[in-house]
């Protein structure tokens, strides 16, 4: 652990790579919350996104991961949304086109109108197995709590979302046969 | 409270939004379509909504509604007439996880430290915009096939 370079009250790990042995930058926030915000945030979340349809998995908020950091680094760290793609590449994800073929387990990402990878999940459920008849994720959001959700029960926008499943050996880093200057 | 104009309702929506950021535009997308966030960039200069946004940073430990009013006065910022941003020193902005993101995302160039783009068709081409090689090698651009 060190600190962050810039921001000195955050911390990051020393080392954190992609099975390709690619460099992940990460970081572990320090912010406080009070326990009478946490109780209010929590019940207006799940009045906003209806009983059943969103429940709480763990009740204490941390910055020390994010979603993508849940998803991609076991809770251990929090990971910029920029680099996702990057580690779906390099850890040999594959894209699942059709929803029908998703399984328990997939990487769900909700892409934002910006093309940013705005939110990350687990898939715990797909939409043919729901009594809802939508997917199921298991999800931090942000710097709050870890959330079992319906797919649209969430703050994020699901208008894009991609289903990837890892399918193949980690992209080993190979020599570059070109080399474009940015 | 880190901004006497911000009410505690006002705080709690800002922090709402805040919380749940998982990336900057994500966060900007929806501080800058906030009510406060457009108000403040109506009432305020860069040079206050700066200056609020490095003193709600000043608390140790740094509250989430402190956190919350930085960004919100910083998004604002981002919001006033290029005229007025263009002439802020660098050291005027607040040092924040992604205050250099957001900045990017307002002027419309949001940056990346690394993309990958598989060629449709053609599995085994990759071309990979990495900011340093996997071996520590010179950041670019590379074309990878059978990657």
């Amino acid at each position: 652990m060190k600190k962050h370079p810039d921001l000195p009250k955050n911390e990051v790990l020393d080392r954190f790579e992609t099975a390709a042995g690619r460099d992940i930058p990460n970081y572990q926030e320090q912010t406080v919350m009070d326990y009478g915000d946490m109780i209010s945030r929590r019940q207006r979340y799940t009045r906003l996104y209806r009983e059943g349809a969103a429940s709480e998995r763990t009740t204490t908020p941390t910055g020390i991961y994010n979603c993508h950091g849940f998803v991609f680094a076991s809770a251990r760290t929090g990971i910029d949304g920029r680099d996702v793609r990057m580690i779906l590449h390099d850890d040999g994800y594959t894209r699942v086109d059709n929803p029908e073929d998703t399984q328990p387990g997939d990487v769900v990402l909700y892409v934002g109108s910006r093309g940013d990878v705005e939110h990350s999940g687990i898939l715990v459920k797909p939409a043919r197995e729901s009594l809802s008849s939508f997917a199921v994720i298991v999800s931090k959001w942000g710097n709050f709590t870890e959330w079992v959700h319906d797919l649209l029960a969430c703050p994020y926008d699901a208008s894009q979302v991609e289903y990837w499943r890892i399918t193949q050996r980690p992209r080993k880093p190979q020599p570059a046969p070109c080399l474009i200057q940015p | 409270m880190p901004d006497p104009t911000l009410t505690p309702a006002q705080l709690t929506e800002l922090s709402d939004i805040c919380i749940v950021a998982n990336t900057p535009a994500y966060l900007f997308k929806h501080l800058s379509s906030n009510g406060t966030v457009q108000a403040l960039a109506h009432q305020h200069t860069v040079t206050e909504l700066l200056t609020y946004a490095r003193n709600s940073l000043l608390l140790d430990p740094l509250t989430l509604d402190h956190a919350s009013a930085a960004y919100a006065c910083l998004v604002a910022a981002t919001l006033r007439p290029f005229d007025e941003l263009k002439v802020v020193p660098e050291d005027a902005w607040p040092k924040m996880r992604w205050t250099k993101e957001l900045r990017e995302v307002a002027r419309g160039t949001p940056s990346t430290t690394s993309s990958v783009l598989v060629v449709s068709g053609k599995p085994n081409i990759t071309v990979v915009n990495a900011p340093q090689g996997p071996s520590g090698d010179q950041a670019g651009t590379r074309i990878v096939i059978g990657g």
